[in-house]
């Protein structure tokens, strides 16, 4: 576990050295970020534009394959909190008339989960306190998501990923993560 | 709430709390609404029937109050359907109630009283490996598992909280295997009778019986109780309940499988492990069924015929592997036990609840686990029902 901790934690800044040669000021989103809906967190990210894939004869519709390192959080109270650290990398489409986009990615996740353990119940007040063991997981995923613009600067999306969770001693157990979120193109 | 319908819930109740709260804040006060301080105009006798949940948390309130009361219990030991089994494994074991179907703090106030320095430790039960056993296949439904979360004592059981923490302040005013056979309430004391002809009388008497045994009559009332509360007593239903234990020198099993069905239609029979998230080392699993569908391991004729059919199920859910590393077992048919006679209540009307609640003459009262508005069928809702009564006894 601890080598896929490396592999991503190696994995974040190559993403963003290859995007600062393309690209010199990335967008950043913040998002709600939800395991299964119900377990609500927060999620930064971050894109960089790896290479164009439009072609000469496809101008109207815009592709082009990109690399997105995230951080996340979520939680479900009173039983675990959860650290994600992942890249997805993914091709987004946009038709050149519309403000609207898609993206379809893979995500490579590194999901640290610190679960509560015991509960200590105070029999005079029933105030509780809480001892949490850590458990770390490796979460691929497939993500497909979906925005417009709202401005120059600001764009809406929406984005759903279904994903495996492997390691921290147990067998697979899949995942649904969903994203709400703005995304700010920062000004050159 | 029972725990399919805790499967169903756990969504909404996840939307429901604060995201940050439980990173946030490793030391909370939990929004437990403590019992009131309750003025209490009586200084009668009260009597007891039965030394479950309701019965035991109603004469720790009565005891606290200084209010003269007895308990008088058809079985050799109190507890009713909290029971344990201290040394079939490395670990306590519940018999009988196990989960804690809400909020934990609700233990502290079960006790209600603010001067205890006690703690106690409770675990979230939140089974990983999760599978479901289907037309003849065993499916693995991990997945689940972002869903369940319920509560378990760690180190001790239902039983043992009670047999630390509230029986010991009354110990001496609880009279075992006297059952209650007839209970008149037409003087101005309730006089009571056992199956051995002895007799017993209160200003009040709180009835904690399980519903079987108003349903059969065993206890005769007179007057004789009004036909609406009979008819509301007959309309609720309480199927069979069998828990039994398994220890086996290899683990082969996921920590839970539903053994009936799907996961959103089935959860009346599992098998799970006992000792998840306790610190154990022997291999116990564990069997808990209450459905229609229970008689089939209820109602057989002993409980080895009971037993050979718990392990031909597993051999065949788990390949043979059950008779293999089999060592040793132990099952409680709650079905079977005389002045138990299933598992809980489940209503079709809940309109019955207030009917079977009402008191008579407000000299003979009633609570137990069917008579929790909210939570039925669970320990602390049938701790709470006591307490009720006992607000409705000596506040009236
Ligand atoms: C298999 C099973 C699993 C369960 N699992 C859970 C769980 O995980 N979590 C949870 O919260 N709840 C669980 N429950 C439910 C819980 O155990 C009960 O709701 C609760 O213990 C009932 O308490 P009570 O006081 O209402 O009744 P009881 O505990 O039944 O107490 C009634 C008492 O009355 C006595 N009595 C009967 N007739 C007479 C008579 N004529 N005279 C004198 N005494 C009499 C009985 O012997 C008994 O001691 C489970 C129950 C079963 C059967």
């Amino acid at each position: 576990m601890k080598n896929i901790l490396l592999i991503c934690l190696l994995l974040l800044p190559s993403c963003w050295l290859k995007g600062q040669s393309t690209m010199e000021k990335p967008p950043i989103s913040i998002a709600y970020f939800s395991q299964f809906g119900f377990q609500p967190g927060v999620k930064i990210a971050t894109e960089f534009n790896l290479k164009e894939l439009t072609t000469e004869t496809q101008k109207a519709k815009r592709r082009n394959l990109f690399i997105s390192p995230q951080i996340g959080f979520f939680s479900w109270p009173n039983n675990h909190s959860n650290l994600l650290l992942n890249a997805d990398i993914g091709i987004k489409r946009q038709k050149e008339n519309k403000s609207s986009f898609s993206a379809l990615s893979l995500g490579l996740g590194y999901l640290h989960e610190f679960q509560i353990s015991t509960v200590a119940v105070q029999l005079g007040d029933g105030k509780q306190s809480t001892s949490r063991t850590s458990r770390s997981y490796f979460l691929p995923t497939l993500n497909y998501a979906f925005g417009s613009s709202l401005s120059s600067a600001v764009d809406w999306y929406s984005k759903i990923g279904v994903g495996q969770r492997f390691g921290g001693g147990i067998t697979a157990a899949t995942t649904v993560l969903f994203e709400l979120g703005l995304q700010f193109q920062l000004k050159k | 709430m029972t725990r399919k319908d805790f499967i169903k819930n756990i969504a909404t109740l996840g939307i429901a709390t604060p995201f940050m709260a439980s990173l946030l804040t490793s030391c909370t006060k939990e929004n437990i609404e403590f019992f009131e301080e309750v003025p209490a105009n009586f200084n009668g006798k009260i009597i007891i029937v039965g030394a479950g949940a309701a019965g035991l948390i109603a004469g720790h309130i009565l005891q606290q109050k200084n209010i003269d009361f007895q308990i008088i219990e058809a079985s050799s030991i109190y507890g009713g359907r909290v029971k344990k089994a201290a040394d079939f494994a490395d670990f306590p074991i519940d018999l009988g109630g196990e989960w804690i179907h809400t909020n934990p703090s609700i233990l502290a106030k079960l006790l209600n009283d603010s001067t205890s320095q006690a703690d106690i430790d409770i675990i979230p039960y939140n089974p990983k490996t999760i599978s479901v056993w289907k037309d003849g296949k065993l499916r693995k439904r991990n997945v689940a598992s972002h869903f369940y979360s319920e509560y378990k004592f760690k180190s001790t059981t239902w039983y043992g909280f009670f047999e630390k923490h509230i029986v010991p302040n009354f110990s001496e005013k609880i009279i075992y295997n006297s059952p209650i056979t007839e209970i008149d309430y037409t003087g101005d004391k309730v006089t009571l009778k056992n199956n051995q002809g002895g007799n017993f009388s209160a200003d009040k008497v709180l009835v904690t019986v399980p519903v079987p045994i108003l349903q059969s009559n065993y206890i005769q009332f007179n007057p004789p109780l009004p036909s609406e509360k009979i008819a509301a007593v007959n309309n609720i239903g309480f199927p069979d309940g069998i828990k039994a234990f398994i220890e086996f020198s290899e683990r082969f099993y996921p920590d839970l499988t539903f053994a009936d069905g799907g996961l959103i239609n089935g959860g009346d029979t599992l098998y799970y492990d006992a000792g998840f998230g306790k610190d154990a080392k022997s291999n116990v699993l564990a069997l808990f069924s209450v459905s229609e569908e229970t008689g089939k391991y209820t109602n057989l004729e002993s409980d080895t015929a009971t037993f050979e059919k718990i392990m031909s199920e597993l051999d065949e859910i788990f390949d043979g592997q059950a008779t293999k590393y089999y060592k040793k077992h132990i099952i409680q048919n709650w079905s079977k036990e005389p002045f138990i006679r299933g598992s809980y209540s489940h209503y079709d009307n809940y309109g019955d609840m207030d009917i079977l609640g009402e008191p008579l003459d407000n000299k003979v009262f009633f609570a137990g686990e069917a008579l929790h508005p909210t939570d039925s069928s669970t320990v602390h809702g049938a701790g709470e029902s006591g307490y009720d009564a006992v607000v409705s006894m000596i506040s009236g």
